[in-house]
């Protein structure tokens, strides 16, 4: 079932906002239409067969003009009340416009000549309202506009506090027995019973509704208020002996007639109000859309663009005029920023299949347009009707142009001041250094101490910045590789070799087992990979107690290189175990027992290994040890950057005409 | 072995990095001449006629690709071997600077003075 584009292409402008606005409207059309046809068909039906009589006798008398506007007016009632009903899922519509619906039909009953013989051979109880159709009419609608009142006791909280739904109708039943004993004493006819059961209960709906209290802010309730109450005076009349009964009946109609149009006066007021109130909901709604800054469009199930606001314009660089009505696929272009040719994911199909549509973090989406490719991102929800069936798919696209250059200047920031730091560290160093070879003149053994103090704190430094720049470069996603072939073996062993002094200081004595057989060399970036096990193998020395222990076990498998480092350290609490590869974060008795740390170590450790596709995990017991694994496929991923990078590694330099051959010779 | 001493050009525009530099070749028994900034070296080159060149990358002006360009496509310049000495370690920089003419690439923060002194030695023509 297509709800949407049939509507869309006829009707574009007032169903666009409708469908944002109130997706219940959505739903309106099916049903409603079929049950307000049905009600006008039975209608029609009844005033054929009236109008026929009124064709065959041409003896009509006022009264029974009067039976036919009031019987007209009551359907007329009948279908507003009932299509309020359908729109605004108010039960109490639907109980009125039943009464008004049983009110006309009895009446009409009543007026078709007995000659047709319509109901002569229908269930006997037919037969009798038919025969009795003027107070059974009245009957009906009484009971029903009492009814009606039931929805709104229980909405009330006031009186469902006071009155439970069994309280409500003992006193509804001592209310109709009162009266039941009050008439059954006199000895009165079967019609005066009715006529006064249903006087009765239009007092009782008419004190609901004056309780109510809304019957002087609202046309219909005040309107409904003035036809009840001309309804009781009708069946008054109509009870009351009088000496010439046919005045009294022609009376007693026109009241009711009379009353019949106030319901229906007050129903049209009603209606019409709440149409302007769409209508201005409508105009709020489109002027809300207009103003979102975001881009928004919306598709039916089908995927076709039925609403779009200027931003969307913008963003796709095609006007919605243009837009509407063609498939979301030929108007808006998206993509991805870093692999153009990827596929881009049918995020609306997979909305209106009730599937999941998720970011993909690595690539971040784009739209094409005219002025090139603008960074967006992307949310899609599914537009329900009110039996939360999907008939259509909401797309907001945010600009991400602005954001993605604050990024940019803040990631330049960080490079840049990380560079503005490593020019005067790396001279403090030298100068360090040479003041410690004796460049500048002896110096004695304590100086010599303190400079080395120096070097050693300038060098934290250093490691401090080249940190910082490593994770600008991990969020900037401009890791650069210059992946080579590499010995695994002889890499830990380098790290181990660069780490002595740490461990020797903390008396840790640092084990390596590799494996049997030497390992398949692996092309990686051996910088990057010699970062990630420096930062786990200093960490096990750091962490570690005094004299502990640190191993490193290297395996060989199938498709991985398996790389333990186990430490028998102060291990990592449980209440931390989730967030230690988080930017800066550091376990809470890591920051207790050693001041100096980064809390970087761990998160570029993972960025960089699951770049390469591999992995890292940990099992760790405070007080006893931490035991990291690294797994890291024989082929890891490379940056197609790193490609070209190899590529460009294996051409012999273009112009350099001098390189000399004899490098080592001097 | 000739006694005459090699000459070293640094074009460095950090002072200190500059002063350093000259300080510890020169212990090592070199002459050196530090230079501000690109031009200036492209201009004092055919008159010092250094042995070897330090190239700093990041200068005011005229910066070390360019000036390293301008070098290699002179012809009388285009043999003096030049080591770059910088602070930009990203791979990228290491391979535009080598596909360049330059013949070592030093990064500033990473290696030791000693090893500076040692590469300069290693690269200079003998």
């Amino acid at each position: 079932m297509n709800n949407l584009s049939p509507l869309s292409k006829h009707n574009k402008s007032t169903y666009e906002s409708a469908s944002v606005s109130d997706s219940s409207s959505i739903a309106f059309n099916g049903q409603v239409r079929v049950v307000t046809l049905l009600i006008f068909v039975i209608f029609i039906g009844i005033f054929s067969v009236y109008g026929l009589n009124f064709q065959l006798t041409a003896d009509v008398s006022i009264f029974e003009n009067l039976q036919l506007s009031a019987s007209l007016l009551a359907g007329i009632a009948s279908v507003m009340a009932l299509i309020k009903y359908f729109t605004r899922r108010n039960d109490k519509y639907l109980f009125i416009g039943i009464g008004f619906l049983g009110a006309a039909l009895f009446k009409g009953m009543q007026s078709v000549p007995e000659t047709i013989e319509l109901f002569t051979h229908s269930p006997r109880l037919l037969y009798i309202a038919s025969e009795n159709g003027w107070g059974f009419s009245r009957f009906f609608l009484a009971v029903m506009l009492s009814v009606s009142l039931i929805p709104w006791f229980f909405e009330n909280h006031v009186y469902r506090k006071a009155l439970n739904q069994t309280q409500l109708l003992t006193i509804l039943f001592i209310v109709l027995s009162g009266i039941f004993i009050v008439f059954i004493s006199v000895p009165i006819s079967a019609a005066f019973i009715v006529e006064s059961y249903a006087s009765a209960l239009f007092t009782f709906a008419l004190i609901g509704y004056l309780l109510k209290k809304v019957w002087k802010q609202k046309y219909f309730e005040y309107c409904l208020v003035l036809g009840i109450l001309i309804a009781i005076i009708a069946g008054i009349v109509k009870i009351s002996p009088n000496a010439s009964p046919t005045n009294t009946f022609i009376l007693s109609q026109l009241l009711e007639t009379i009353g019949y149009s106030f319901t229906v006066v007050g129903l049209l007021i009603s209606m019409y109000i709440a149409y302007k109130e769409v209508e201005e909901a409508k105009d709020n709604t489109a002027a809300i859309l207009r103003s979102i800054g975001d881009g928004v469009f919306v598709v039916d199930n089908q995927g076709i663009v039925i609403l779009m606001n200027k931003v969307a314009e913008n963003l796709s660089s095609i006007t919605s005029r243009d837009a509407i009505g063609r498939h979301y696929h030929d108007v808006f272009k998206f993509g991805y920023e870093e692999n153009p040719q990827k596929p881009f994911p049918h995020l609306v199909e997979k909305i209106l299949s009730q599937q999941e549509y998720r970011e993909d973090n690595t690539n971040h989406p784009v739209i094409h347009n005219l002025r090139g490719d603008t960074p967006i991102l992307l949310t899609a929800a599914a537009v329900k009707d009110h039996l939360g069936k999907v008939v259509g798919c909401v797309v907001v696209m945010i600009d991400m142009s602005k954001l993605r250059e604050l990024e940019r200047s803040k990631d330049n920031f960080l490079s840049l001041a990380a560079h503005q730091l490593g020019t005067p560290l790396g001279a403090v160093r030298w100068y360090t250094q040479m003041l410690l070879s004796g460049d500048m003149g002896r110096i004695n053994a304590k100086v010599k101490e303190a400079m080395k103090e120096i070097e050693e704190n300038n060098q934290r430094m250093v490691d401090l910045v080249n940190k910082l720049l490593d994770v600008s470069r991990i969020d900037q996603k401009s890791v650069k590789e210059n992946p080579k072939p590499v010995q695994l073996e002889a890499l830990i062993e380098e790290v181990i070799k660069n780490l002595k002094i740490h461990a020797f200081r903390k008396k840790v004595t640092v084990g390596f087992t590799p494996p049997q057989s030497p390992t398949t060399t692996v092309v990686i970036d051996p910088d990057l990979f010699r970062e990630v096990i420096t930062n786990l193998v200093a960490n096990a020395i750091k962490y570690n107690k005094i004299q502990g222990s640190v191993h490193i076990y290297l395996e060989e498998k199938t498709d991985v290189f398996a790389l333990s480092v186990k430490d028998t350290g102060i291990g990592i609490p449980l209440v931390d175990q989730d967030k230690i590869y988080s930017k800066f974060f550091r376990a809470t008795n890591a920051r207790t027992k050693v001041t100096d740390g980064t809390g970087l170590g761990l998160f570029v450790a993972k960025s960089y290994l699951e770049g390469w596709g591999g992995n890292i995990e940990f099992h760790s017991k405070e007080g006893e040890g931490t035991t990291f694994i690294v797994t890291l496929p024989k082929k890891p991923n490379l940056h197609t950057l790193s490609a070209h990078l190899v590529e460009l590694d294996q051409k012999p330099p273009k112009t350099n005409p001098v390189k000399p051959t004899n490098k080592r010779k001097k | 072995m000739t006694s005459v001493k090699k000459t070293i050009m640094v074009v460095e525009d950090d002072r200190f990095y500059g002063n350093i530099c000259k300080v510890k070749l020169s212990k090592e028994g070199y002459i050196v001449v530090v230079m501000n900034n690109g031009a200036w070296a492209l201009k004092a080159v055919a008159e010092k006629k250094p042995d070897l060149i330090l190239l700093d990358l990041v200068m005011p002006e005229m910066d070390g690709f360019e000036t390293l360009k301008e070098l290699k496509s002179n012809p009388e310049t285009a043999t003096i071997p030049v080591i770059v000495l910088t602070n930009l370690g990203q791979p990228e920089d290491v391979k535009k600077a080598m596909s360049l003419g330059a013949i070592d690439y030093m990064v500033k923060t990473v290696i030791p003075i000693q090893t500076m002194v040692e590469k300069v030695r290693s690269h200079l023509p003998s």
